[in-house]
């Protein structure tokens, strides 16, 4: 089932994947234009002399040739050490470890709700073809998959604030180990308005495999057997449409990983997304460069888990 | 028959969306209900929130340049000398001082009994420390430019500090009064913990940063200016400027900070919070390079600076927020914002004139640099500035640029014309010092050489007595307005949002939070 | 012979053109009907209409369907469930495709058990019986097996066995052989005969194979554009076909004497498309009997004994028959 040869191909893979997203972040982080220091100072640094100037690349490290930074770079990490924030001086695992609990678990509420409900709507839809269940869910999809998340996570807040008085309380993110409502109460709602454009992807993917899957043959037989509607629906078409489905989630949530951003900028979550866009505009390499090889180990690693449970789900990709 | 069958159909499915429906609306039921605790007046006595839209990126105050760090460096860390919101000095760690030797030296008298957060003893051989450490190249402070000035540092004794000064200079003092002078414990200078745990004499001492969240002070009871009553201050980051807006109508914060003319529209009819707008020292322009092409002459200079009604590109952009301005915005050197231009601005006929009289009576076309994600307004002042100056023949090319090419192009004078906001200062020297005179740090992004505007400049900073100065400062507006190298427009405009049980609060313009120190939160 | 089932004036349609124009025909207990026709004679959606299983758009329009005298069309969905699979029994043609690929066979079996009613544990050992009895090898290892373990010869007798596993009282089988090679094929049929015979099914057998016809049926319906033009008992048909397309499509059989003949003969022109049909006899444009009448008015099915024909032109008056 799984082969040694198997595992190590898959390992190979990842490392290679994973030295090459680093390598080009690397450089296409140099080469745009800017530096640490225009961003932290703006037009003031049109005032620095050149001394002061130098004394501050030496601090930041960008003195020295990009080779010999990058190698640097490699020969920290292999030690388990991401460097330090060139802006505040803060480890970089440290503030990874801290943003990387928010992401995940908003990306995991956000796809665990827009899969449940995106494949119950989508069933319902596809179960009824062309019937009014099935144009009112499209409709709604629609809408769903239009609307962009900045829109609907702003319209929340100023709904919540407006209606009810209600602020999601992020001053501190309270960890799920500390307490759950307190972490529920300020992830439920970017997780929701994350979940609606999941959710309409999921609907649109589960109704046509479930029209399609409708039509096969061994549907057919199903319903030949005289099953009830629902055993149909479930043990034969859902069941083999959920391979397709999978997959699709499996790499929506890979992109939820890394698109929580705007989500996060709205509700003021201090998340990966949000790491990562400072430091990107404060141009903290060590930052950006331990973010982004943190969310490709976590892609890959998402890919992985897939990949596994399709072989699970479907037992003729096993190999005899 | 028909009912039952649609009620089969949709059997198992539906029911699993309801669930999912169902679990959704009962977690909005309950959360509101659930976190009141930021809910209107129930915030913990003694304890004051502030939103803002970004988080200080770091520790040293020597080095920092963005506002928000600067705004709250500057209630955890003194300076000699503070300004008032008058533009007026006062006393801060030094009580007085005195000008002595035609101004070339002066002399303050440092204040006894001010410790450290960490206990130690305040005295002169800190304030030696921290100028010298201002002063050495190798620590890349931002304020070293305006210091240039200092000679030397001596401490006679532990309450005295004398500058010797190549030239007398008011600028110093109001260099003095920055946050990038802030005075810091000589011992954590050699112990090299500057910009890893902040150790201040101010109102409040530093408790803890989480990065990306907020940034947490408590009181110090022993502040030489009286105890805060706000026991614990905490800086939220919240990113989203509406966020902001729906928190303090939520209650959940006690001061709010936008810089959106759009957002700020909103933020009216509410009880929960009053909207202040405060005129900032800083000032919109548009940059013109001086030294190239059709702007050398003078008159196409003053063509555009003529044809741009400056109250239109507020309006515009910032729904009328914010004032027209002459290039001095200190609230201490208050002169005629037209006085000096051959034209009334806006009129089109007089500057059409100009142009013509400058050689070019069918316009020129400028390729004009705007930074698009730097402050909200830029690009909207942009255009409009772009149709009134079209209205001359005067073609903007715009080239929106992102912060970095925008800095890039900005300090090598890469560009014809700039749409800038610029930081303004309460000292007109501290202003345009850098810009205007020899040599100065800045002179590249001016645009222009002007003797007698440097020889303006350096006479008002060396003046020794109030009047010359101010006389010196009005001919030195009425010769920047009359040569023209920028186009000045107006003042910014930030704004407040003060929670209304917030008492002692006062808006400054150049966007300190020091008011804090005093205020509290009635509830 | 009472039949246990009868059917009676069969009219399908899907969307607006009718596929099925009036079929009626009656099997008894233990006794086989074939069902013969080409694709588009409507032969498919006959026994589909009778499952009750046509596809998206299809319905009845009109007719009965008696089992054991008993309307089935007329009966409310959730009855006509309990009789689908538990009475009317029914396997396909092409079972590559005709199982789920995600579930053991064992429990595709099971599953047309306890949907009526069976317990698990009854169901679990008649599955297994059942499985025994359509010929497959160690039951209890096949039944753990994925469809894409098992032959396609394997397949088709696990779906027969699933179709069996209830007692039903029909079997409908719509070409079950067609997909399979010739050597399985002939399994195939004995099995199925077997069945027949131990459990009285009365089996309906659709097919295009002549061949197949003359070895299983005892009964056959010819079907043309969505009517049946000849129903006769097995031995008369193949010896005097009252239908001219009856004996167009007997003498396309190949035999020792035809084989080596050449292109063998032919029935002119194309099968007639179910929409847009002509007045008359569908068959008339390519029927070399045709009279005058056939192209204005369509036959009925009319006693010719043995049998029953449609045709306006009795087999004596054929003109240039060979035998």
């Amino acid at each position: 089932m799984i082969g040694w040869r198997w595992a190590a191909a898959r390992l190979g893979g990842t490392v290679l994947t994973l030295f090459g997203v680093t390598a080009v972040v690397f450089i296409v982080l140099r080469l745009i234009p800017g530096d640490a220091i225009t961003a932290a100072l703006g037009i003031e640094s049109g005032a620095l002399t050149p001394a002061q100037r130098a004394a501050l690349e030496y601090q930041y490290g960008t003195d020295r040739p990009w080779i010999v930074q990058f190698a640097d770079w490699l020969g920290q990490l292999l030690r388990g050490d991401l460097g330090l924030s060139l802006t505040s001086g803060k480890s970089v695992g440290g503030l990874i470890a801290a943003a990387l609990p928010v992401t995940v678990e908003l990306a995991v509420l956000a796809a665990a709700m827009g899969t449940v409900t995106g494949v119950a709507l989508g069933v319902l839809a596809g179960s009824g073809p062309g019937r009014a269940r099935d144009s009112v869910t499209q409709g709604v999809t629609l809408v769903g998959l239009a609307v962009p998340e900045f829109v609907l996570g702003t319209t929340v807040v100023v709904l919540l604030a407006e209606a009810f008085g209600y602020f999601p309380d992020t001053g501190t993110f309270v960890p799920l180990t500390e307490s759950l409502a307190g972490n529920l109460s300020q992830l439920m709602y970017p997780a929701l308005v994350l979940a609606v454009g999941f959710a309409a992807n999921v609907v649109r993917a589960t109704r046509s495999e479930f029209v399609e899957i409708a039509e096969a043959d061994f549907v057919r037989t199903a319903r030949g057997k005289g099953l009830p509607a629902a055993r149909v629906r479930l043990a034969h078409i859902l069941r083999n449409a959920w391979v397709p489905i999978v997959t699709l989630t499996g790499i929506q949530f890979g992109y939820l990983l890394g698109g929580t951003v705007i989500v996060e900028h709205v509700f003021a979550l201090p998340g990966m997304g949000r790491l990562l866009y400072t430091a990107i505009s404060d141009r903290d390499y060590p930052v950006v460069q331990g973010a982004v090889l943190v969310i490709a180990a976590l892609f890959v690693l998402i890919n992985l888990a897939t990949d596994l449970v399709y072989r699970a789900l479907d037992p003729r990709t096993r190999a005899s | 028959m028909a009912l039952t069958q649609t009620h089969k159909r949709v059997g198992i499915p539906g029911l699993a969306a309801c669930l999912a429906a169902g679990l959704a609306l009962a977690l909005t039921a309950c959360a509101p209900a659930g976190s009141g605790k930021d809910a209107k007046g129930d915030a913990a006595p003694g304890k004051f929130v502030v939103a803002r839209t970004a988080d200080i990126d770091q520790l040293d105050p020597h080095k920092a340049t963005a506002f928000q760090t600067i705004a709250t460096l500057g209630l955890v860390y003194d300076r000699l000398v503070t300004v008032d919101k008058t533009g007026r000095l006062t006393p801060g760690l030094a009580e007085k001082w005195t000008a002595e030797d035609g101004g070339r030296t002066l002399t303050f008298t440092l204040r006894k009994g001010v410790t450290w957060h960490d206990g130690e003893a305040f005295d002169s051989a800190d304030v030696k420390a921290s100028l010298d450490r201002i002063l050495e190249e190798k620590t890349g402070a931002v304020a070293r430019s305006n210091l240039t000035v200092i000679d030397g540092v001596d401490t006679p004794d532990a309450t005295t500090v004398k500058l010797n000064l190549t030239r007398p200079s008011t600028a110093l003092l109001y260099a003095l009064t920055s946050v990038n002078a802030a005075i810091l414990d000589e011992a954590d200078i050699e112990k090299d913990t500057v910009g890893k745990e902040p150790d201040g004499t101010g109102p409040f001492a530093w408790k803890s940063w989480n990065q990306g969240q907020n940034v947490t002070l408590t009181g110090n009871p022993k502040y030489f200016g009286g105890a805060p009553a706000i026991k614990t201050l905490e800086f939220r980051t919240i990113p989203a400027e509406s966020s902001i807006l729906a928190g303090m109508k939520a209650g959940a914060f006690q001061l709010g900070l936008l810089s959106d003319p759009s957002v700020a529209q909103q933020a009216t009819g509410n009880d929960a919070f009053r909207l202040v707008k405060q005129p900032s020292l800083a000032y919109h322009a548009l940059m013109l390079n001086g030294r190239k092409g059709p702007l050398e002459e003078r008159a196409v200079r003053q063509a555009i600076a003529c044809a741009i009604d400056p109250g239109q590109v507020v309006q515009t952009a910032a729904y009328g927020d914010g004032a027209a301005t002459g290039p001095i915005t200190s609230p201490a050197y208050r002169y005629s914002t037209t006085e000096g231009l051959p034209c009334t601005p806006g009129n089109a006929q007089q500057a059409k004139d100009l142009l013509a009289q400058g050689g070019h009576p069918d316009g020129v076309t400028l390729e004009t640099i705007v930074m698009t994600d730097g402050y909200s307004t830029a690009v909207a002042e942009a255009q409009n500035v772009q149709a009134q100056l079209a209205k001359i023949g005067v073609k903007l090319e715009l080239k929106q640029l992102t912060t970095a090419p925008y800095v890039k192009a900005w300090v090598a004078a890469d560009f014809d014309a700039a749409i800038a906001l610029n930081g303004g200062s309460y000292d007109p020297y501290l202003m345009y010092g850098r810009y205007f005179t020899d040599g100065g740090s800045l002179a590249k992004a001016a645009g222009l050489d002007s003797p007698k505007i440097s020889e303006l400049l350096a006479r008002g900073d060396e003046a020794t007595d109030d009047a010359t100065r101010q006389a010196t400062y009005k001919e030195l507006q009425r010769e920047l307005l009359t040569e023209s190298p920028w186009a000045w427009m107006s003042q910014s405009a930030d704004y407040y949002l003060v929670g209304t049980g917030v008492e002692g609060f006062e808006a400054r313009p150049d966007q300190a939070l020091s008011s804090l120190a005093s205020a509290k939160n009635a509830g | 012979m009472s039949s246990v089932l009868r059917v009676e004036g069969l009219r399908t349609a899907i969307g607006d053109v009718e596929i099925v124009r009036g079929v009626g025909f009656a099997v008894a207990a233990g006794e086989t009907l074939a069902v013969v026709g080409e694709s588009g004679s409507g032969k498919s959606m006959t026994a589909l209409s009778i499952a009750g299983l046509l596809p998206r758009g299809g319905r009845v329009v009109g007719g009965e369907v008696l089992l054991e005298g008993r309307d089935v069309l007329a009966l409310p969905e959730a009855r006509r469930r309990a009789v689908r699979g538990a009475e009317i029994g029914m396997i396909y043609q092409d079972p590559m495709t005709s199982l789920n690929p995600l579930t053991r066979v064992g429990a595709q079996v099971a599953e047309g058990l306890t949907a009526h009613g069976w317990t698990k544990v009854r169901a679990r050992s008649r599955t297994l019986e059942v499985l025994a009895e359509v010929g497959l090898p160690s039951p209890a290892a096949i039944a753990r097996l994925y469809p894409h373990q098992l032959s396609g010869g394997m397949r088709q007798r696990v779906l027969i066995a699933a179709a069996i596993a209830p007692r039903p009282k029909v079997l409908i089988a719509d070409e079950p052989t067609t997909a399979l090679d010739v050597t399985i094929q002939q399994q195939i049929l004995d099995v199925v005969a077997r069945l027949r015979d131990e459990y009285g099914l009365a089996v309906v057998w659709i097919t295009h194979d002549l061949g197949v016809v003359a070895r299983i049926a005892d009964e056959v319906l010819v079907m043309y554009a969505g009517r049946a033009v000849e129903r006769a008992s097995v031995r008369p048909l193949f010896a005097a076909p009252a239908h001219p397309y009856t004996a167009g499509l007997l003498r396309s059989i190949p035999t020792p004497a035809t084989v080596h003949r050449g292109a063998l003969p032919q029935i002119g022109g194309i099968p007639a498309a179910p929409s847009g049909l002509p007045a008359g006899c569908p068959f008339a444009p390519r029927c070399p009997q045709r009279i005058g009448r056939c192209e204005h008015e369509e036959p009925p099915l009319t006693d010719r004994s043995p049998g029953h024909a449609a045709c306006w032109v009795s087999p004596e008056h054929w003109a240039g028959e060979a035998r």
